[in-house]
């Protein structure tokens, strides 16, 4: 069996996390949830994931930052992010950043789970989920 | 992949320009013969919905205001559940007045470029001239009234490029590497936002079958109807518009909004 | 070599763009140099040419005669400024100014309003204030195009490229712009750099004519100049004395003056 996907999850709202954990867990990830971005930052800095999440506003330090610091450090983590306030500049702003995706909240744990499983096939790993299924 | 939708009055260098594109990046293309499929599809007649594209309702053409907006909304729908499958260069379908902010889909306005037409004789050119100025306001006139938006207006579109100084394969350099920035790449977000307006459109076709007078908006699965009808039909119209939406695939949930319709309402007072 | 024109709308950010694509190719870049320039040229305080060249004339007011002269003054500096070349022009109005020259690559930069509304509240601007003043001030700019140039500014056919810059990025207006200044039509040709020198001589004969003889038009052709005047005008001390002093100061090959004919439409 292949080796478990590494997700670190950054949201500053508590229920994001909650929901979003077992829902990963449950495609075989092994997912560390983050409320504060420093305290992400300084996991990071430790740490290579293979994905990370993150919301764009938080307060303290926006997810566009996570983005930079992310992408320079590892270019090979995939980072998605997801939003409340999502507008068509700060999507395109993302993936010219070098963002793997963009998430609008609110969103079913079923969207994230099939962009993780895009982002674990372009790694070149593979998880247990069909993505085609999920609909718009 | 992203989708890149062409507008402009210079049919045959849009065309040139579209399909060289399409050729250079492997997309599909969508242009008016996929009005053959939709009117295939639809039961619609082809002639009379090529038409129903270029011009207003009127009795002399055989064509009601309620059949044009139904056959408007077939090919809404049908040409954004193909834009759904990205990677296309779709022109010629009007789809730049009804694919709506979407990051991944480009949209461009090509004018002029039609000197080279008739460039010796004056006299043929102000002739030209008139006539592209006619046909302006013959579209203007046709995109106001079918989708409220005028199609000249630089606000639709990302880019506008004018033909007569940049040449075709200039523009096609240009758009090609455009659609290779990253921004115009297609995510979540945005392919959710397109499926949305595919179900706004698929909403619209099935009650502009038998209702007039219908707005649709939807965002991740909810559906906001808003229509209006005279106070005492008030009710029936909202059930109706229940009912039929109720059997549309993909609606999560069903709002309907209602407004006075004035107008008749002042003219049935007159009687 | 290309003489690049950038027209905005207030907070749009076509001044970062002409900044970015005069950097790139290294051009020289201008704008409100235009008025220090006319003003210390023809002696006038900046603060009227400004109010000349971005207030529309009220209701009451029509064009008035002291408007055309401002703006004869300036077209003929700007006219002058761009005649070599290598030039981003991102003031108000390049697009009309420099509508005879051919080889201009006239731009365009629009935004949304309410990435507008946006940039103004950074300013301290209440939401509602932002809004308003953005909105007056393209009222103003529309009212003063469609008065004397007959033209909307938003008309994208005045244009070569028209760029939303909300959905493209300042980056990807700076590269198509520069992409663009780099075709062909917009080389600056030994044709074009005559065309533009015309194009600057008419502009300065008109400007020294314009206060005493504003119906004079004024056109000219590989250094020939001709003015069209009424005959009355034409036979005047002070019209000849201007146009001897004129032929003298810049150079014309030739120079004829036409009466009782109709001013050309391509005559400045």
């Amino acid at each position: 069996m292949s080796k478990p996907l590494e997700i670190l999850l950054l949201d500053d709202e508590a229920i994001v996390g909650k929901r979003l954990k077992p829902a990963l867990g449950k495609i075989g990830c092994k997912v560390e949830v983050f409320q504060d971005p420093a305290l992400a930052v300084k996991r990071i800095s430790e740490k290579e994931f293979d994905i990370v999440v993150t919301d764009i506003y938080m307060d303290g330090m926006d997810g566009m930052q996570i983005l930079d610091l992310v992408h320079k450090k590892y270019p090979r983590t995939k980072i998605i992010m997801i939003t409340g306030y999502a507008m068509i500049s700060l999507a395109r702003e993302s993936m010219e950043k070098g963002a793997f995706d963009f998430i609008a909240k609110p969103f079913k744990p079923d969207d994230l789970r099939a962009v993780i499983a895009k982002a674990a096939k372009s790694l070149g790993s593979s998880i247990q989920f069909d993505y085609n299924s999920v609909s718009g | 992949m992203p989708v890149l939708i062409l507008s402009s009055e210079n049919k045959e260098r849009e065309r040139e320009i579209a399909e060289k594109i399409a050729q250079k990046l492997s997309y599909t293309t969508l242009n008016e013969q996929f009005l053959n499929r939709i009117a295939d599809k639809h039961i619609l007649e082809r002639k009379k919905l090529g038409n129903a594209m270029g011009s207003t309702p009127s009795i002399l053409k055989r064509m009601s205001e309620k059949w044009w907006h139904y056959s408007l909304s077939c090919v809404e729908l049908e040409v954004l559940e193909q834009l759904v499958e990205d990677g296309c260069v779709c022109w010629g379908l009007s789809a730049h007045l009804y694919v709506m902010v979407i990051s991944h889909v480009l949209k461009v306005r090509l004018i002029g470029g039609h000197d080279s037409i008739s460039q010796s004789d004056r006299h043929k050119k102000d002739r030209h001239k008139k006539e592209i100025v006619r046909q302006q306001r013959n579209r203007e006139r046709w995109s106001m009234a079918a989708f409220n938006r005028k199609e000249a207006d630089p606000g639709l579109y990302d880019m506008v490029i004018n033909l007569d100084q940049i040449q075709t394969d200039e523009v096609v350099n240009t758009l090609t590497t455009t659609l290779g920035y990253q921004r115009f790449k297609a995510m979540t977000y945005s392919t959710k936002n397109l499926k949305d307006q595919a179900l706004a459109a698929r909403v619209k076709n099935q009650l502009l079958k038998s209702l007039t007078d219908i707005h649709v908006q939807a965002q991740n699965g909810t559906v906001v109807v808003t229509t209006s009808s005279v106070k005492r039909e008030r009710l029936k119209k909202i059930e109706k518009v229940k009912e039929i939406v109720g059997h549309v695939k993909g609606v999560g949930y069903l709002e309907v909004h209602w407004n006075k319709d004035i107008m008749t309402e002042a003219a049935m007072s007159c009687r | 070599m290309a003489i690049i024109t950038i027209s905005r709308g207030s907070y749009s950010m076509g001044k970062a763009v002409a900044e970015q694509v005069a950097q790139k190719l290294k051009y020289g870049l201008f704008s409100r140099d235009l008025l220090f320039k006319t003003s210390d040229r023809f002696d006038i305080p900046q603060k009227t040419l400004e109010k000349a060249i971005h207030d529309a004339p009220g209701v009451f007011e029509g064009y008035s005669h002291t408007k055309a002269i401002y703006l004869a003054y300036i077209r003929s500096t700007l006219t002058e400024m761009v005649a070599g070349g290598n030039i981003v022009y991102h003031g108000l109005a390049g697009h009309l100014l420099l509508n005879r020259l051919p080889h201009a690559l006239k731009v365009r930069i629009t935004a949304n309003l309410e990435s507008r509304v946006i940039r103004k509240m950074r300013e301290g601007f209440t939401e509602q204030k932002a809004r308003a003043r953005i909105m007056e001030d393209d009222a103003q700019r529309r009212k003063w195009t469609k008065k004397i140039y007959h033209a909307d500014p938003n008309d994208a056919s005045l244009y070569d490229l028209v760029i939303c810059i909300d959905k493209l990025s300042k980056e990807d207006a700076v590269e198509f712009i520069c992409q663009s200044a780099a075709r062909k039509a917009f080389e600056s040709t030994s044709d074009h750099i005559r065309q533009a020198r015309d194009l600057s001589f008419a502009c300065h004969v008109k400007a020294s004519l314009v206060e005493s003889f504003p119906g004079v038009g004024v056109t000219c052709e590989y250094g020939n100049l001709l003015v069209y005047a009424a005959q009355k005008e034409a036979y005047t001390v002070k019209f000849k004395k201007i146009l001897a002093a004129q032929k003298e100061q810049i150079g014309i090959h030739n120079l004829e003056v036409h009466t009782g004919v109709p001013v050309p439409v391509h005559a400045v």
